[in-house]
Protein backbone atom coordinates (compact mmCIF):
# COMPACT_ATOMS: atom_id res chain seq x y z
CA UNK A 1 0.00 0.00 0.00
CA UNK A 2 1.38 3.77 -0.90
CA UNK A 3 0.38 6.77 0.84
CA UNK A 4 -0.09 9.79 -1.42
CA UNK A 5 -0.51 13.46 -0.74
CA UNK A 6 -0.77 15.70 -3.77
CA UNK A 7 -0.89 19.56 -2.65
CA UNK A 8 -3.11 19.35 0.25
CA UNK A 9 -4.47 22.64 1.83
CA UNK A 10 -6.18 23.59 4.76
CA UNK A 11 -7.36 26.51 6.13
CA UNK A 12 -10.36 27.51 9.07
CA UNK A 13 -9.76 30.70 7.51
CA UNK A 14 -8.45 31.70 3.97
CA UNK A 15 -6.14 34.28 6.01
CA UNK A 16 -4.98 31.37 7.86
CA UNK A 17 -4.12 28.88 5.96
CA UNK A 18 -2.66 26.13 8.52
CA UNK A 19 -0.40 24.22 5.40
CA UNK A 20 -0.53 24.72 1.93
CA UNK A 21 0.15 22.39 -1.00
CA UNK A 22 1.68 19.79 1.14
CA UNK A 23 3.02 17.20 -1.04
CA UNK A 24 4.92 13.57 0.11
CA UNK A 25 4.44 10.12 -0.97
CA UNK A 26 4.99 6.79 2.01
CA UNK A 27 5.88 3.41 0.18
CA UNK A 28 4.48 0.56 1.37
CA UNK A 29 6.87 -0.74 4.25
CA UNK A 30 8.19 2.22 5.26
CA UNK A 31 8.00 4.98 8.18
CA UNK A 32 7.32 8.35 7.72
CA UNK A 33 6.96 10.84 10.61
CA UNK A 34 5.38 14.34 10.42
CA UNK A 35 7.22 16.45 12.66
CA UNK A 36 6.52 20.49 14.04
CA UNK A 37 6.08 22.33 17.02
CA UNK A 38 2.66 22.29 19.05
CA UNK A 39 -0.33 23.87 17.04
CA UNK A 40 1.49 23.76 13.84
CA UNK A 41 -1.01 21.69 12.03
CA UNK A 42 0.42 18.18 11.70
CA UNK A 43 -3.01 16.51 13.83
CA UNK A 44 -5.13 18.39 10.89
CA UNK A 45 -3.09 17.19 8.51
CA UNK A 46 -3.27 13.42 9.48
CA UNK A 47 -7.47 14.49 9.73
CA UNK A 48 -7.59 15.46 6.08
CA UNK A 49 -5.20 12.41 5.21
CA UNK A 50 -8.31 10.15 7.29
CA UNK A 51 -11.25 12.58 5.42
CA UNK A 52 -12.16 13.40 8.88
CA UNK A 53 -11.56 17.25 7.87
CA UNK A 54 -11.96 17.96 3.83
CA UNK A 55 -8.79 19.09 2.36
CA UNK A 56 -9.90 22.55 0.79
CA UNK A 57 -7.64 21.47 -2.24
CA UNK A 58 -5.58 18.50 -3.13
CA UNK A 59 -6.14 15.13 -2.95
CA UNK A 60 -4.42 12.04 -0.53
CA UNK A 61 -4.50 8.77 -2.88
CA UNK A 62 -3.91 5.32 -1.52
CA UNK A 63 -2.46 3.29 -4.13
CA UNK A 64 -4.42 4.92 -7.48
CA UNK A 65 -7.90 5.04 -5.23
CA UNK A 66 -8.67 8.36 -3.69
CA UNK A 67 -9.12 8.24 0.22
CA UNK A 68 -11.78 10.21 0.99
CA UNK A 69 -13.14 8.76 4.15
CA UNK A 70 -11.58 6.32 5.88
CA UNK A 71 -14.12 3.75 6.97
CA UNK A 72 -14.87 2.87 3.40
CA UNK A 73 -11.05 2.00 3.18
CA UNK A 74 -9.45 -1.39 4.24
CA UNK A 75 -5.65 -1.40 5.07
CA UNK A 76 -5.58 1.31 7.48
CA UNK A 77 -5.20 1.27 10.89
CA UNK A 78 -5.57 4.49 13.27
CA UNK A 79 -3.75 5.24 16.59
CA UNK A 80 -5.04 8.31 18.40
CA UNK A 81 -3.69 9.94 21.01
CA UNK A 82 -3.70 8.51 24.14
CA UNK A 83 -6.58 9.51 25.89
CA UNK A 84 -9.32 8.37 28.39
CA UNK A 85 -12.26 6.92 27.02
CA UNK A 86 -15.82 7.98 28.98
CA UNK A 87 -16.99 3.90 29.36
CA UNK A 88 -14.13 1.56 30.53
CA UNK A 89 -14.27 -1.70 28.28
CA UNK A 90 -11.50 -4.22 29.55
CA UNK A 91 -8.58 -4.79 27.26
CA UNK A 92 -9.97 -7.37 25.30
CA UNK A 93 -13.23 -5.51 24.71
CA UNK A 94 -11.43 -2.68 23.57
CA UNK A 95 -8.65 -4.28 21.13
CA UNK A 96 -11.70 -6.48 19.48
CA UNK A 97 -13.30 -3.09 18.14
CA UNK A 98 -10.45 -3.15 15.89
CA UNK A 99 -12.31 -6.15 14.11
CA UNK A 100 -15.01 -3.55 13.44
CA UNK A 101 -13.98 -4.44 9.35
CA UNK A 102 -14.80 -7.36 9.23
CA UNK A 103 -17.89 -8.11 12.51
CA UNK A 104 -21.41 -7.72 10.51
CA UNK A 105 -23.35 -4.57 10.63
CA UNK A 106 -26.08 -6.35 13.16
CA UNK A 107 -23.21 -8.82 14.18
CA UNK A 108 -20.32 -9.35 17.22
CA UNK A 109 -17.03 -10.57 17.18
CA UNK A 110 -16.94 -14.39 16.70
CA UNK A 111 -14.07 -16.88 17.40
CA UNK A 112 -11.61 -16.35 14.45
CA UNK A 113 -11.95 -12.09 15.93
CA UNK A 114 -11.13 -13.56 18.79
CA UNK A 115 -8.10 -15.26 18.22
CA UNK A 116 -6.24 -12.26 16.21
CA UNK A 117 -7.54 -9.87 19.31
CA UNK A 118 -5.20 -12.59 21.37
CA UNK A 119 -2.41 -12.81 18.77
CA UNK A 120 -2.19 -8.63 18.74
CA UNK A 121 -2.03 -8.54 22.20
CA UNK A 122 0.51 -10.94 22.51
CA UNK A 123 2.55 -8.79 19.69
CA UNK A 124 2.16 -5.65 21.59
CA UNK A 125 2.99 -7.58 24.98
CA UNK A 126 0.09 -6.76 26.70
CA UNK A 127 -1.78 -10.73 26.94
CA UNK A 128 -1.75 -10.27 30.52
CA UNK A 129 -3.89 -7.15 31.08
CA UNK A 130 -6.56 -8.46 28.54
CA UNK A 131 -9.38 -8.52 31.27
CA UNK A 132 -7.94 -5.54 33.07
CA UNK A 133 -10.27 -2.42 32.66
CA UNK A 134 -8.99 0.21 30.34
CA UNK A 135 -9.58 3.09 33.19
CA UNK A 136 -7.03 1.46 35.48
CA UNK A 137 -4.39 1.31 32.98
CA UNK A 138 -1.39 3.46 32.93
CA UNK A 139 -0.40 5.87 30.14
CA UNK A 140 2.14 3.46 28.57
CA UNK A 141 -0.69 0.57 28.51
CA UNK A 142 -3.26 1.96 27.20
CA UNK A 143 -1.21 3.53 24.43
CA UNK A 144 0.01 -0.49 23.92
CA UNK A 145 -4.03 -0.87 23.97
CA UNK A 146 -4.91 1.45 20.79
CA UNK A 147 -1.89 0.10 19.15
CA UNK A 148 -3.16 -3.32 19.42
CA UNK A 149 -6.87 -2.43 18.79
CA UNK A 150 -5.20 -0.77 15.39
CA UNK A 151 -3.02 -3.78 14.34
CA UNK A 152 -5.54 -6.46 15.11
CA UNK A 153 -6.87 -6.11 11.51
CA UNK A 154 -3.84 -6.84 10.15
CA UNK A 155 -3.18 -3.39 8.29
CA UNK A 156 -0.51 -2.30 5.88
CA UNK A 157 -0.20 1.07 7.14
CA UNK A 158 -1.05 2.56 10.65
CA UNK A 159 -1.84 6.26 11.11
CA UNK A 160 -0.67 7.51 14.70
CA UNK A 161 -1.14 10.38 16.05
CA UNK A 162 1.42 11.64 18.80
CA UNK A 163 2.07 7.93 20.27
CA UNK A 164 4.96 8.82 22.74
CA UNK A 165 3.37 12.43 23.70
CA UNK A 166 2.17 11.89 27.06
CA UNK A 167 5.04 8.79 28.31
CA UNK A 168 7.43 8.93 30.65
CA UNK A 169 10.76 8.34 29.28
CA UNK A 170 11.00 4.84 29.66
CA UNK A 171 7.41 4.37 27.79
CA UNK A 172 8.68 6.16 25.24
CA UNK A 173 11.09 4.15 23.92
CA UNK A 174 9.32 1.44 24.47
CA UNK A 175 6.56 2.64 21.70
CA UNK A 176 9.35 3.75 19.11
CA UNK A 177 10.96 0.17 19.69
CA UNK A 178 7.84 -1.50 19.39
CA UNK A 179 6.98 0.41 16.26
CA UNK A 180 10.06 -0.38 14.76
CA UNK A 181 9.56 -4.09 15.68
CA UNK A 182 6.29 -3.75 13.76
CA UNK A 183 7.72 -2.50 10.89
CA UNK A 184 10.73 -5.13 10.19
CA UNK A 185 8.25 -8.35 11.67
CA UNK A 186 4.77 -7.35 10.20
CA UNK A 187 6.13 -5.34 7.08
CA UNK A 188 3.88 -2.31 8.21
CA UNK A 189 4.26 1.10 7.10
CA UNK A 190 3.72 4.15 9.54
CA UNK A 191 2.66 7.49 9.16
CA UNK A 192 3.38 8.97 12.75
CA UNK A 193 2.83 12.57 14.09
CA UNK A 194 5.77 13.72 16.63
CA UNK A 195 7.09 16.84 18.00
CA UNK A 196 10.97 14.95 18.89
CA UNK A 197 13.00 15.41 16.09
CA UNK A 198 14.91 12.59 18.02
CA UNK A 199 12.34 10.43 18.30
CA UNK A 200 12.06 10.48 13.99
CA UNK A 201 15.43 10.46 13.07
CA UNK A 202 15.36 7.15 15.70
CA UNK A 203 12.74 5.16 13.44
CA UNK A 204 12.14 6.96 10.31
CA UNK A 205 12.99 6.26 7.13
CA UNK A 206 11.02 9.62 5.78
CA UNK A 207 10.35 12.88 7.67
CA UNK A 208 8.09 15.98 7.28
CA UNK A 209 8.65 19.13 8.73
CA UNK A 210 5.88 21.30 8.79
CA UNK A 211 5.77 24.69 9.81
CA UNK A 212 3.99 27.92 9.36
CA UNK A 213 3.40 28.23 5.45
CA UNK A 214 6.08 25.92 4.26
CA UNK A 215 7.44 22.31 5.05
CA UNK A 216 10.61 20.39 4.14
CA UNK A 217 10.25 16.76 3.14
CA UNK A 218 12.84 13.74 2.09
CA UNK A 219 15.00 11.53 3.83
CA UNK A 220 14.98 11.32 7.33
CA UNK A 221 18.36 11.55 8.00
CA UNK A 222 18.86 14.45 5.30
CA UNK A 223 16.17 16.65 6.54
CA UNK A 224 16.41 16.27 10.03
CA UNK A 225 19.40 18.70 10.57
CA UNK A 226 20.85 21.36 12.30
CA UNK A 227 19.45 23.96 10.15
CA UNK A 228 16.38 22.63 9.77
CA UNK A 229 15.63 22.20 13.60
CA UNK A 230 16.81 25.87 13.97
CA UNK A 231 14.58 26.99 11.37
CA UNK A 232 11.23 24.67 11.94
CA UNK A 233 12.01 24.92 15.75
CA UNK A 234 14.14 28.08 16.76
CA UNK A 235 16.32 25.96 18.80
CA UNK A 236 20.21 25.80 18.16
CA UNK A 237 21.37 21.97 18.17
CA UNK A 238 24.20 20.06 17.09
CA UNK A 239 23.83 16.46 16.25
CA UNK A 240 26.49 13.97 17.05
CA UNK A 241 27.01 10.86 15.04
CA UNK A 242 27.92 8.28 18.70
CA UNK A 243 28.56 4.51 18.29
CA UNK A 244 25.60 2.81 20.29
CA UNK A 245 25.76 -0.70 22.12
CA UNK A 246 23.32 -2.48 19.19
CA UNK A 247 23.61 0.09 16.86
CA UNK A 248 24.69 3.61 16.09
CA UNK A 249 22.92 6.72 17.60
CA UNK A 250 22.46 9.58 16.68
CA UNK A 251 22.83 12.48 19.85
CA UNK A 252 21.43 15.98 20.19
CA UNK A 253 23.00 18.66 21.94
CA UNK A 254 21.15 21.93 22.35
CA UNK A 255 23.83 24.67 22.52
CA UNK A 256 22.66 27.95 23.66
CA UNK B 1 -10.66 -15.56 32.70
CA UNK B 2 -13.10 -14.32 29.91
CA UNK B 3 -15.19 -17.45 29.76
CA UNK B 4 -15.31 -17.19 33.56
CA UNK B 5 -16.86 -13.20 32.78
CA UNK B 6 -19.19 -14.56 30.24
CA UNK B 7 -20.71 -16.90 32.85
CA UNK B 8 -21.17 -14.53 35.47
CA UNK B 9 -23.27 -12.82 33.01
CA UNK B 10 -25.24 -15.26 32.32
CA UNK B 11 -25.81 -15.94 36.03
CA UNK B 12 -27.13 -12.12 36.60
CA UNK B 13 -29.37 -12.96 33.50
CA UNK B 14 -31.09 -15.65 34.67
CA UNK B 15 -31.12 -14.65 38.27
CA UNK B 16 -32.38 -11.44 37.20
CA UNK B 17 -35.33 -13.33 34.99
CA UNK B 18 -35.85 -15.38 37.60
CA UNK B 19 -36.63 -11.97 40.03
CA UNK B 20 -38.54 -10.84 37.27
CA UNK B 21 -41.44 -13.85 37.52
CA UNK B 22 -41.54 -14.13 41.02
CA UNK B 23 -42.56 -10.32 40.64
CA UNK B 24 -45.57 -11.07 37.56
CA UNK B 25 -46.49 -13.84 39.91
CA UNK B 26 -46.35 -11.48 43.06
CA UNK B 27 -48.27 -8.35 40.75
CA UNK B 28 -50.79 -10.88 40.13
CA UNK B 29 -51.73 -11.55 43.79
CA UNK B 30 -51.52 -7.49 45.37
CA UNK B 31 -53.53 -5.14 44.80
CA UNK B 32 -55.96 -3.22 46.37
CA UNK B 33 -59.08 -5.51 45.18
CA UNK B 34 -58.63 -8.57 47.73
CA UNK B 35 -58.52 -11.55 45.16
CA UNK B 36 -57.53 -14.66 47.37
CA UNK B 37 -54.16 -16.38 46.41
CA UNK B 38 -56.30 -19.30 46.02
CA UNK B 39 -58.68 -17.66 43.30
CA UNK B 40 -55.36 -15.93 41.39
CA UNK B 41 -54.06 -19.56 41.02
CA UNK B 42 -57.63 -21.13 40.13
CA UNK B 43 -57.95 -18.13 38.04
CA UNK B 44 -54.52 -18.55 36.44
CA UNK B 45 -55.12 -22.27 35.86
CA UNK B 46 -59.18 -21.57 34.76
CA UNK B 47 -58.08 -21.71 30.98
CA UNK B 48 -56.04 -24.71 30.96
CA UNK B 49 -58.68 -26.79 32.97
CA UNK B 50 -61.48 -24.76 31.83
CA UNK B 51 -63.20 -25.01 35.49
CA UNK B 52 -65.26 -22.35 36.67
CA UNK B 53 -64.24 -19.27 39.00
CA UNK B 54 -66.04 -16.18 39.91
CA UNK B 55 -65.99 -13.86 36.84
CA UNK B 56 -64.85 -10.50 39.02
CA UNK B 57 -61.50 -12.50 40.00
CA UNK B 58 -60.71 -13.40 36.31
CA UNK B 59 -61.37 -9.70 35.42
CA UNK B 60 -59.27 -8.18 37.71
CA UNK B 61 -56.32 -11.03 37.51
CA UNK B 62 -56.77 -10.98 33.45
CA UNK B 63 -58.07 -7.65 32.12
CA UNK B 64 -56.68 -5.54 35.16
CA UNK B 65 -53.26 -7.37 36.53
CA UNK B 66 -52.12 -8.37 33.93
CA UNK B 67 -51.88 -6.16 30.90
CA UNK B 68 -50.79 -3.89 33.95
CA UNK B 69 -47.30 -6.03 34.52
CA UNK B 70 -46.96 -6.19 31.04
CA UNK B 71 -46.76 -3.04 30.15
CA UNK B 72 -45.03 -2.10 33.33
CA UNK B 73 -42.18 -5.17 31.78
CA UNK B 74 -42.05 -3.50 28.33
CA UNK B 75 -42.08 0.48 29.62
CA UNK B 76 -39.07 -0.72 32.43
CA UNK B 77 -37.37 -2.48 29.75
CA UNK B 78 -37.95 -0.18 26.85
CA UNK B 79 -36.19 3.29 28.67
CA UNK B 80 -33.92 1.61 30.23
CA UNK B 81 -32.64 0.11 27.40
CA UNK B 82 -33.64 3.24 25.14
CA UNK B 83 -31.52 5.32 28.18
CA UNK B 84 -28.46 3.08 27.68
CA UNK B 85 -28.34 3.21 23.98
CA UNK B 86 -28.75 6.90 23.83
CA UNK B 87 -25.78 7.06 26.75
CA UNK B 88 -23.68 5.52 24.38
CA UNK B 89 -24.66 7.72 21.39
CA UNK B 90 -23.55 10.67 22.74
CA UNK B 91 -20.95 9.31 24.69
CA UNK B 92 -22.09 10.42 27.85
CA UNK B 93 -23.27 8.30 31.38
CA UNK B 94 -25.09 10.80 32.02
CA UNK B 95 -27.62 11.61 29.69
CA UNK B 96 -30.79 9.74 29.83
CA UNK B 97 -34.19 9.68 27.24
CA UNK B 98 -35.68 12.65 29.81
CA UNK B 99 -31.98 15.04 29.18
CA UNK B 100 -32.96 14.91 25.64
CA UNK B 101 -36.16 16.41 25.72
CA UNK B 102 -37.65 13.43 23.88
CA UNK B 103 -40.32 12.74 27.33
CA UNK B 104 -41.19 16.48 27.60
CA UNK B 105 -41.88 16.55 23.22
CA UNK B 106 -44.06 13.63 23.76
CA UNK B 107 -45.34 14.47 26.65
CA UNK B 108 -46.19 18.11 24.89
CA UNK B 109 -47.88 15.91 21.46
CA UNK B 110 -49.70 13.57 23.82
CA UNK B 111 -51.08 16.54 25.64
CA UNK B 112 -52.22 18.48 22.58
CA UNK B 113 -53.53 15.45 21.50
CA UNK B 114 -55.39 14.72 24.36
CA UNK B 115 -56.41 18.81 24.16
CA UNK B 116 -57.42 18.13 20.57
CA UNK B 117 -59.45 14.90 20.56
CA UNK B 118 -60.69 14.50 24.45
CA UNK B 119 -59.22 11.01 24.89
CA UNK B 120 -56.06 8.94 24.15
CA UNK B 121 -56.42 7.98 20.48
CA UNK B 122 -54.53 7.40 17.65
CA UNK B 123 -53.79 11.36 16.85
CA UNK B 124 -52.51 11.68 20.63
CA UNK B 125 -50.04 8.48 19.72
CA UNK B 126 -49.14 10.14 16.57
CA UNK B 127 -48.49 13.69 18.32
CA UNK B 128 -46.53 11.98 21.01
CA UNK B 129 -44.42 10.11 18.65
CA UNK B 130 -43.87 12.76 16.28
CA UNK B 131 -42.77 15.81 18.88
CA UNK B 132 -40.57 12.85 20.58
CA UNK B 133 -38.46 12.75 17.79
CA UNK B 134 -38.67 16.27 16.82
CA UNK B 135 -37.03 17.20 20.37
CA UNK B 136 -34.56 14.79 20.09
CA UNK B 137 -33.52 16.25 16.76
CA UNK B 138 -33.62 19.85 18.05
CA UNK B 139 -31.72 19.05 20.88
CA UNK B 140 -28.72 17.21 18.90
CA UNK B 141 -28.99 20.09 15.86
CA UNK B 142 -28.09 22.57 18.56
CA UNK B 143 -25.57 21.29 20.58
CA UNK B 144 -23.69 20.88 17.12
CA UNK B 145 -24.24 24.31 15.96
CA UNK B 146 -22.16 25.49 19.56
CA UNK B 147 -18.73 24.96 19.27
CA UNK B 148 -16.75 23.42 21.98
CA UNK B 149 -17.53 20.84 24.31
CA UNK B 150 -19.72 18.13 22.83
CA UNK B 151 -20.85 16.60 26.12
CA UNK B 152 -21.80 19.51 28.27
CA UNK B 153 -23.37 21.63 24.84
CA UNK B 154 -25.83 18.41 24.70
CA UNK B 155 -27.05 18.58 27.93
CA UNK B 156 -27.75 22.05 27.70
CA UNK B 157 -29.71 21.91 24.35
CA UNK B 158 -31.72 19.29 25.69
CA UNK B 159 -32.48 21.03 28.88
CA UNK B 160 -33.09 23.91 26.40
CA UNK B 161 -35.26 21.94 24.42
CA UNK B 162 -37.25 20.20 27.35
CA UNK B 163 -37.76 23.65 28.73
CA UNK B 164 -39.75 24.99 25.55
CA UNK B 165 -41.96 21.91 25.72
CA UNK B 166 -42.71 21.88 29.27
CA UNK B 167 -43.75 25.90 28.39
CA UNK B 168 -45.47 24.32 25.68
CA UNK B 169 -47.19 22.20 27.71
CA UNK B 170 -47.95 24.30 30.70
CA UNK B 171 -49.65 26.26 28.16
CA UNK B 172 -51.68 23.84 26.55
CA UNK B 173 -52.67 22.68 30.05
CA UNK B 174 -53.79 26.42 30.81
CA UNK B 175 -56.16 26.46 27.84
CA UNK B 176 -57.76 22.78 28.90
CA UNK B 177 -61.02 22.48 30.50
CA UNK B 178 -60.42 22.18 33.60
CA UNK B 179 -63.08 19.74 34.99
CA UNK B 180 -62.15 16.57 32.30
CA UNK B 181 -59.03 17.22 30.31
CA UNK B 182 -56.96 19.54 32.47
CA UNK B 183 -56.78 16.57 35.15
CA UNK B 184 -56.26 14.02 32.38
CA UNK B 185 -53.63 15.56 31.39
CA UNK B 186 -52.37 16.25 34.41
CA UNK B 187 -52.61 12.75 35.68
CA UNK B 188 -50.81 11.38 32.20
CA UNK B 189 -48.12 13.73 32.89
CA UNK B 190 -47.23 11.91 36.08
CA UNK B 191 -47.44 8.75 35.07
CA UNK B 192 -49.37 5.86 35.53
CA UNK B 193 -49.83 2.10 34.30
CA UNK B 194 -53.45 1.48 35.61
CA UNK B 195 -55.13 2.71 32.32
CA UNK B 196 -53.62 -0.37 31.01
CA UNK B 197 -55.72 -2.90 28.97
CA UNK B 198 -54.88 -5.86 26.48
CA UNK B 199 -55.74 -3.31 23.81
CA UNK B 200 -53.22 -0.38 24.90
CA UNK B 201 -50.73 -3.67 24.88
CA UNK B 202 -51.51 -4.68 21.85
CA UNK B 203 -50.30 -0.97 19.68
CA UNK B 204 -47.55 -0.42 22.78
CA UNK B 205 -46.13 -3.66 22.92
CA UNK B 206 -44.84 -3.65 19.02
CA UNK B 207 -43.20 -0.46 18.81
CA UNK B 208 -41.45 -1.10 22.22
CA UNK B 209 -40.08 -4.34 21.50
CA UNK B 210 -38.90 -4.28 17.84
CA UNK B 211 -36.86 -1.37 18.96
CA UNK B 212 -35.78 -3.00 21.78
CA UNK B 213 -34.79 -5.75 19.24
CA UNK B 214 -33.24 -3.31 16.77
CA UNK B 215 -31.08 -1.94 19.45
CA UNK B 216 -30.44 -5.51 21.02
CA UNK B 217 -28.87 -6.05 16.90
CA UNK B 218 -26.60 -3.15 17.15
CA UNK B 219 -25.34 -3.93 20.55
CA UNK B 220 -21.88 -4.26 19.69
CA UNK B 221 -21.55 -1.13 17.08
CA UNK B 222 -22.75 1.24 20.57
CA UNK B 223 -19.39 0.66 21.62
CA UNK B 224 -17.66 1.93 18.77
CA UNK B 225 -19.97 4.99 18.56
CA UNK B 226 -18.75 5.46 22.19
CA UNK B 227 -15.50 5.96 21.13
CA UNK B 228 -16.68 9.67 19.19
CA UNK B 229 -17.06 9.79 15.80
CA UNK B 230 -13.20 10.12 14.85
CA UNK B 231 -12.44 6.90 16.08
CA UNK B 232 -15.38 4.76 15.21
CA UNK B 233 -14.62 5.88 11.69
CA UNK B 234 -10.75 4.65 11.77
CA UNK B 235 -11.90 1.34 12.75
CA UNK B 236 -14.27 1.35 10.03
CA UNK B 237 -17.69 2.06 10.90
CA UNK B 238 -20.49 4.64 9.82
CA UNK B 239 -20.76 6.43 13.35
CA UNK B 240 -23.23 8.73 11.33
CA UNK B 241 -26.05 6.17 10.16
CA UNK B 242 -25.40 3.63 13.29
CA UNK B 243 -26.28 6.71 15.40
CA UNK B 244 -29.27 7.91 13.68
CA UNK B 245 -30.73 4.10 13.97
CA UNK B 246 -30.08 4.01 17.51
CA UNK B 247 -31.40 7.51 17.99
CA UNK B 248 -34.40 6.60 16.33
CA UNK B 249 -35.19 3.11 17.68
CA UNK B 250 -34.30 4.86 21.26
CA UNK B 251 -36.74 7.51 20.23
CA UNK B 252 -39.85 5.26 18.80
CA UNK B 253 -39.33 2.97 22.15
CA UNK B 254 -39.41 6.13 24.89
CA UNK B 255 -42.05 7.99 22.46
CA UNK B 256 -44.33 4.58 22.75
CA UNK B 257 -43.41 4.22 26.72
CA UNK B 258 -45.07 7.83 26.87
CA UNK B 259 -47.77 7.60 25.12
CA UNK B 260 -48.76 4.48 26.90
CA UNK B 261 -47.54 5.23 30.82
CA UNK B 262 -47.48 9.19 30.34
CA UNK B 263 -44.09 10.78 31.66
CA UNK B 264 -41.97 7.97 33.36
CA UNK B 265 -38.16 9.85 34.13
CA UNK B 266 -35.20 8.59 36.13
CA UNK B 267 -35.51 4.99 34.83
CA UNK B 268 -33.51 5.62 32.00
CA UNK B 269 -30.48 6.93 33.73
CA UNK B 270 -30.71 5.06 36.70
CA UNK B 271 -31.06 1.45 35.48
CA UNK B 272 -28.35 1.41 33.18
CA UNK B 273 -25.76 3.30 35.80
CA UNK B 274 -26.39 0.27 37.98
CA UNK B 275 -25.99 -2.00 35.53
CA UNK B 276 -22.28 -0.64 34.42
CA UNK B 277 -21.48 -1.02 37.80
CA UNK B 278 -22.53 -4.98 37.84
CA UNK B 279 -21.71 -6.28 34.19
CA UNK B 280 -19.62 -3.52 32.52
CA UNK B 281 -19.70 -1.23 30.04
CA UNK B 282 -20.11 -3.66 26.99
CA UNK B 283 -23.37 -2.60 25.35
CA UNK B 284 -22.91 -6.80 24.70
CA UNK B 285 -24.02 -7.41 28.37
CA UNK B 286 -25.31 -4.09 29.27
CA UNK B 287 -28.50 -3.68 26.80
CA UNK B 288 -30.25 -7.26 27.91
CA UNK B 289 -28.91 -6.36 31.79
CA UNK B 290 -30.30 -2.98 31.33
CA UNK B 291 -33.59 -4.46 29.67
CA UNK B 292 -34.33 -6.99 32.24
CA UNK B 293 -33.14 -4.64 35.56
CA UNK B 294 -35.24 -1.94 34.33
CA UNK B 295 -38.27 -4.49 34.00
CA UNK B 296 -37.83 -5.01 38.08
CA UNK B 297 -37.81 -2.04 38.50
CA UNK B 298 -40.86 -0.79 36.67
CA UNK B 299 -42.93 -3.95 38.45
CA UNK B 300 -41.49 -3.15 41.88
CA UNK B 301 -42.36 0.77 41.40
CA UNK B 302 -45.93 -0.72 40.04
CA UNK B 303 -46.37 -3.03 43.01
CA UNK B 304 -45.31 -0.07 45.91
CA UNK B 305 -47.60 2.48 43.49
CA UNK B 306 -50.84 0.26 43.78
CA UNK B 307 -50.38 -1.51 47.25
CA UNK B 308 -48.90 1.47 49.24
CA UNK B 309 -51.51 3.84 49.75
CA UNK B 310 -55.44 3.73 49.51
CA UNK B 311 -54.88 6.24 46.29
CA UNK B 312 -52.77 4.90 43.84
CA UNK B 313 -49.71 6.73 43.63
CA UNK B 314 -47.89 8.33 40.32
CA UNK B 315 -45.28 5.82 38.60
CA UNK B 316 -43.61 9.16 37.86
CA UNK B 317 -43.18 10.25 40.98
CA UNK B 318 -42.40 7.76 42.75
CA UNK B 319 -39.54 6.47 40.20
CA UNK B 320 -37.88 9.78 40.83
CA UNK B 321 -38.33 9.41 45.06
CA UNK B 322 -37.07 5.76 45.02
CA UNK B 323 -34.50 6.07 41.87
CA UNK B 324 -33.20 9.67 43.01
CA UNK B 325 -31.82 8.71 46.38
CA UNK B 326 -30.88 4.47 45.51
CA UNK B 327 -28.85 6.29 41.88
CA UNK B 328 -26.69 8.57 44.79
CA UNK B 329 -26.24 6.00 47.43
CA UNK B 330 -24.86 3.47 44.01
CA UNK B 331 -23.42 6.38 42.42
CA UNK B 332 -20.94 6.78 45.43
CA UNK B 333 -20.31 3.23 46.06
CA UNK B 334 -19.35 2.37 42.46
CA UNK B 335 -17.23 5.73 42.68
CA UNK B 336 -15.10 4.24 45.33
CA UNK B 337 -14.82 0.50 43.75
CA UNK B 338 -13.43 1.69 39.96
Amino acid sequence: MRLSVQKGTFYYHKSEPIFTNVSFLLEQGRIMTILGSNGIGKTTLLKCIMGFNKWISGNCFVDDMELKEIEKVDGIGFVPQAHRSVFSFSVEEMVSLGCARRVPLFGVPIKEDKTSVRSALQTVGIEKLSNRLCSQLSGGQLQLVYIARAIVSEPQLVIMDEPEAHLDFKNQYMILNLIEKLNIEKKISFLINTHCPDHALRISHNALILGKNEYVTGKAEEIINANNILSYFEVHTKIFKIPGITRPADAFVVVD
Amino acid sequence: MAERKIDKFILFMIFSLSIILCLIFLSLFVGRFYVSPNEVISVLTSKLLSSSVEEISTTVVWEIRFPRLLLAILVGAGLAASGAAFQGCFYNPLVSPDILGVSSGAGFGASLGILLTGVSTGVTSILAFAFGLVSVLLSWILSKMRKGAEMLSLVLSGIIVSAVFNALISLVKLVADTDSLLPAITFWLMGSFSGATIETIKYVAIPIILGIIALLFLRWRINLLTLGDEEAKSLGTNPGRIRLAVIISATVITATSVMAAGVIGWVGLIVPNLCRMIVGDDYRRLLPASCVVGAIFMLIVDLVARSLTAAEIPIGILTALIGAPFFALVYIRGGKAR
